[in-house]
């Protein structure tokens, strides 16, 4: 790479560097190296002197605190299945003062076009998005409950679409949402979250205290856009509290049997609405409860206004009736308990009809001499009323009492009502006693018949009813007992009654209702359900306990305003419970079993 | 004292051919070692510091470029040592020219891209060049050349001073076009303490000061807000928005600093994180000590610089030498300056160190024709070929 020696002799001769030249050159170079030990001097300054000052301004700051979300609690069914449960989504919104005009109309056309939503939603977000605008707002939510990839999708074709500027005012937050996996069968039971997550009705509302989480906090470096970038594991943090899994005393499969036959029942018979609860007799845990018109959460919105508080209507607690004959074994085991009768003594002499004073007592048909069992088996109004005076006022108002009408159950549900009795003053003997006896002068709420019915039949015992099972959370569990809040008849008169029921359904107003090889006791009942008592408007019913010999569950159906085959209680009612009854307890099934496994 | 002695006969005694080495390696070999240990330690840094760009989604931007722009580099400035640098003193004017060629064309708003109101960068297919960069080294050339081609130059006003300073006076001026004016302040600089070095008498250098003023003042005036903004800053160097930071990242860093990645200033509060203001990334991951080294790095560097300029064999190796050695040593000691808060903020990167791969050719290239001049001077040492003008070796 040397130059030729002929190159180098056409370029001036060559002159080594003079002397002046080196000390100039060692002198600025010295002077360098001078420079680079003031500045290694000042960054000792800065980096060791100065450290803690500059630590603690730094810290001040980049040091943040960010939210950690805690996920709230879940319903359970008693069988393991999830009712509700609040996912993480995300909503997608915009700043409209940072946006044109234009930016803002593309946006909402982009995202619309991807969401499937009808017209008038998005006309409305729009026009709220522009004058949101026009007032100087900071935030439009566009749509909520989004899941990551569609986010995700949905930013990308806003990216596409938008100017820079404009993209960049789109934002999207993390949120979550209550999904309902079985919508429909449980939905007046659990009620609805409002958009922040807060319970707003039904379990939803009674739970929210405990299934509400309790987000936590935590120290956070921040970025210079003010975005975490940096936990500190170890740092000083409030701990994110979960909310508790609420389990249920409800069974699906239940629920599910109950709500598929009333619905059929109430299609069937033309009825305007009704209502179904299934009860552990022996715990008093609410197996089933379903109401009917009912609604889907996801297609709430759909229905038409008027009808949206009538399906929300959660029957079995929010609804009073006059029960009509339903309320017969109460009164009966009342007359039984305080021994002023006995099952085999004659009390009505036959006829049809019954008059006590200016009043007339009449029954469907003359069923000819009954004994007291027989009243109740053929469901005499006559018979009852007899019933009805010899316990008399008091004792009436007692039994009431004890089996705790005219009061909140304490089921735990929003709304519950608490019926109503005649007050000691109003009572008039002839009037409320003989009207009480078969299930007038007094209303009652489903579950507080079912309730009733459940003592008499479980030796006694009155359960306080339950939904709830227990609340879970990690290493904590917070149980929901049963609970005996009252005795009001003693084992032998719940034996006496249980035989009497089964009578009903083997050969008084039940009789159709029988399934070979399944006992089951229950009364019907057909009410008139005023305000004039046209006969234009019936409360059919059928309240039933099975299996007999070992009763677990009381299944309570009351079907509003049939329309059309029948009317009666043992018919409309009672088709749906025995329908019910058959499917839990899978009677067929068993029936065939027998037959091929019987030796021929 | 040895030092004293080679400073007079301007090489140390050559090493013996064949022998084994004694004492200090070569100072192309120290100097090959530091570029080396800088370069090292920027592809680590540039990493860390530039994985949280704000317009990158991609965390190893930063460093794929590095480590694509490194080998090339590298070639280039191989390329540069193998090139007899002797070539550049009859080519200077043409590497001057194509400097001022290209300053030119940054200021034709269509070519040149504006970046914080200056127009600096040249697009260059997908690549972006800094003709400034090539101006500094064009400058050096031209000092070199034009001094040591007619040595009687330099006691000529009219022949020597006032070409030479209108030269440099043209290449300023047009980088206070961009407007540039740290890098027209250093590159003039640069050209004075060169052409002092090569012996230009004091007096003409005074009244190119005196002639510098007006022109000064005419750009004080034009620009009177950015400089005094600048002036403010190193008053109250907390006040200025980078200086902060880069003070804050720096003093967080204390001793040993907060670890390697863990700087939290360069999440975007720090700009240009990467490049101009890496040495506060690597004071706040490093501490005082990485700091240090990267000081030490360049004061061993301009060391081994000046080595080789001391032993080149003629006045131009000499000067070329000089010039390079000052032109890196002085920019690394500016940017630090400004990172510690202790110069104006201007846009000068730590060469070698600061991401950029047009600027890492150049600083490489640079490097090249250093070790260029330390090879042949140390072959013909060896030869024991001596300069016309003094006798080779006197024993």
């Amino acid at each position: 790479m040397r130059s030729p020696g002929s190159k180098s002799c056409q370029i001036p001769p060559e002159e080594g560097p003079g002397r002046l030249s080196r000390v100039y050159l060692v002198l600025v170079l010295g002077a360098l190296s001078a420079g680079y030990g003031a500045l290694a001097v000042r960054l000792w300054c800065i980096q060791v002197l100065a450290h803690q000052r500059y630590s603690d301004l730094g810290r001040e700051i980049q040091r943040g605190t960010d939210r950690v979300e805690a996920s709230k609690g879940d319903i359970i069914s008693r069988d393991g299945i999830i009712l509700a449960r609040s996912l993480q989504s995300f909503e997608l919104g915009l700043d409209p003062s940072k946006m044109s005009r234009e930016g803002i109309i593309e946006a909402v056309q982009t995202l619309f076009s991807r969401l499937e939503e009808p017209d008038e939603v998005r006309r409305d977000r729009l026009e709220d998005a522009l004058r949101r605008r026009e007032k100087g707002g900071r935030y439009v939510r566009l749509a909520r409950d989004l899941d990551e990839e569609s986010v995700a999708a949905l930013k990308k074709s806003l990216a596409e679409r938008l100017s820079r500027e404009d993209a960049r005012a789109v934002c999207c937050l993390p949120s979550s949402h209550r999904v309902y996996p079985h919508g429909a069968l449980v939905s007046q039971l659990l009620g609805a979250c409002d958009v922040e997550g807060r319970g707003i009705e039904g379990l939803e509302l009674a739970l929210d205290p405990f299934l509400r989480q309790q987000s936590g906090r935590r120290l956070v470096i921040k970025d210079a856009l003010q975005r975490s970038r940096i936990y500190y594991p170890q740092s000083s943090e409030v701990r994110p509290i979960d909310g508790y899994d609420a389990a249920l005393t409800i069974e699906l499969r239940m629920q599910r049997i109950l709500a598929d036959e009333l619905e059929r029942g109430i299609d069937t018979f033309k009825a305007a609405a009704g209502l179904g609860i299934v009860m552990d007799c022996r715990s008093g845990a609410v197996l089933a409860m379903a109401s009917h018109p009912s609604y889907d959460p996801g297609l709430y919105h759909l229905y038409p206004s008027e009808e949206q508080t009538e399906r929300r209507r959660n029957r079995g607690v929010e609804s009073a009736y006059e029960p009509g004959s339903v309320m017969k074994p109460v009164v009966a085991s009342m007359a039984l308990e305080h021994g002023l009768t006995r099952r085999d003594e004659l009390i009505w002499g036959g006829g049809d009809s019954r008059r006590l004073g200016p009043r007339v007592v009449r029954d469907v048909r003359d069923h000819g001499p009954l004994t007291m069992e027989e009243v109740v088996v053929y469901s005499s109004n006559c018979g009852m009323s007899e019933l009805g005076l010899r316990l008399g006022r008091d004792r009436l108002i007692d039994a009431l009492e004890r089996f705790g009408f005219g009061r909140k159950t304490g089921i735990g549900l929003p709304g519950e009502r608490s019926g109503k009795t005649r007050d000691r003053e109003a009572w008039s003997e002839l009037y409320t006693s003989v009207s009480v006896s078969f299930g007038y002068a007094v209303m009652v709420t489903p579950i507080q018949l079912c309730t009733a019915f459940c003592s008499i039949v479980n030796g006694g015992y009155l359960y306080r009813p339950r939904i709830l099972a227990h609340l879970d959370r990690p290493g904590e569990r917070i149980e929901n007992p049963p609970e005996v809040v009252g005795r009001p008849v003693r084992e032998e008169t719940s034996r006496q009654m249980r035989e009497i029921l089964l009578r009903v359904v083997q050969e008084g107003t039940g009789k159709y209702l029988q399934m070979d090889g399944f006992l089951f006791g229950g009364k019907s009942g057909t009410a008139d359900m005023g305000p004039l008592y046209t006969k234009e408007n019936y409360l059919a019913s059928f309240v039933a306990f099975a299996p007999y010999e070992n009763p677990e569950i009381v299944v309570l159906v009351m079907i509003e305003k049939p329309k059309a085959r029948s009317y009666y209680g043992s018919t409309v009612a009672g088709s749906v419970v025995a329908s019910v009854l058959r499917r839990y307890y899978r009677v067929e099934d068993e029936a065939y079993i027998v037959t091929v496994n019987r030796p021929s | 004292m040895k030092w004293l002695e080679w400073l007079e006969k301007g090489s140390p005694p050559p090493p013996q051919p064949g022998g084994a080495r004694r004492g200090l390696p070569a100072p192309r070999e120290i100097l090959l070692v530091c570029v080396i240990l800088l370069l090292t330690l920027s592809t680590v840094m540039v990493f860390s510091a530039g994985a949280f760009y704000w317009s990158v989604d991609d965390s190893f931007f930063f460093l794929k470029r590095q480590l694509l722009w490194l080998p090339i580099a590298g070639l280039v400035g191989l390329l540069f040592s193998l090139i007899d640098y002797r070539l550049y003193r009859r080519y200077y004017l043409a590497v001057l020219g194509s400097a001022a060629v290209l300053l030119v064309l940054v200021l034709i708003p269509q070519v040149g891209r504006t970046v914080n109101h200056s127009r600096r960068w040249l697009p260059l297919g997908g690549l972006q060049f800094q003709p400034s960069e090539l101006a500094k080294v064009a400058v050096v050339m031209l000092v070199a050349g034009f001094l040591s081609n007619r040595p009687e130059r330099m006691r000529s006003f009219l022949r020597g001073f006032i070409p030479l300073c209108f030269a440099v006076l043209g290449v300023v001026g047009l980088i206070l076009l961009e407007p540039d004016l740290g890098t027209a302040v250093f590159v003039f600089a640069l050209a004075v303490g060169l052409m002092l070095i090569a012996g230009m008498k004091i007096f003409y250098l005074l009244a190119s000061a005196g002639a510098f003023v007006p022109v000064l003042a005419i750009y004080l005036q034009n620009h009177w807000e950015t400089v005094e903004r600048r002036f403010q800053g190193l008053l109250d160097s907390e006040g200025v928005y980078q200086i902060r930071h880069s003070l804050i990242a720096l003093g967080s860093g204390g001793l040993d600093g907060v670890g390697l990645g863990a700087s939290v200033q360069k999440l975007r509060y720090l700009p240009e994180a990467h490049t101009d203001f890496i040495l506060a990334v690597i004071g706040e991951e490093l501490g005082y000590l990485g700091c240090l080294g990267v000081i030490l790095l360049f004061a061993v560097l301009v060391g081994s610089g000046a080595a080789i300029a001391l032993r080149a064999k003629d006045r131009f190796g000499f000067l070329l030498a000089s010039g390079i050695t000052m032109s890196i040593g002085y920019q690394a000691l500016v940017n630090i300056a400004v990172v510690t808060g202790s110069a104006p903020t201007k846009g000068m990167s730590l060469p070698l160190v600061t991401f950029g791969g047009s600027g890492l050719c150049m600083t490489l290239a640079q490097i090249g024709i250093l070790v260029s001049v330390a090879r042949i001077s140390e072959s013909r040492a060896a030869s024991g070929e001596g300069c016309s003008g003094e006798p080779a070796d006197t024993g």
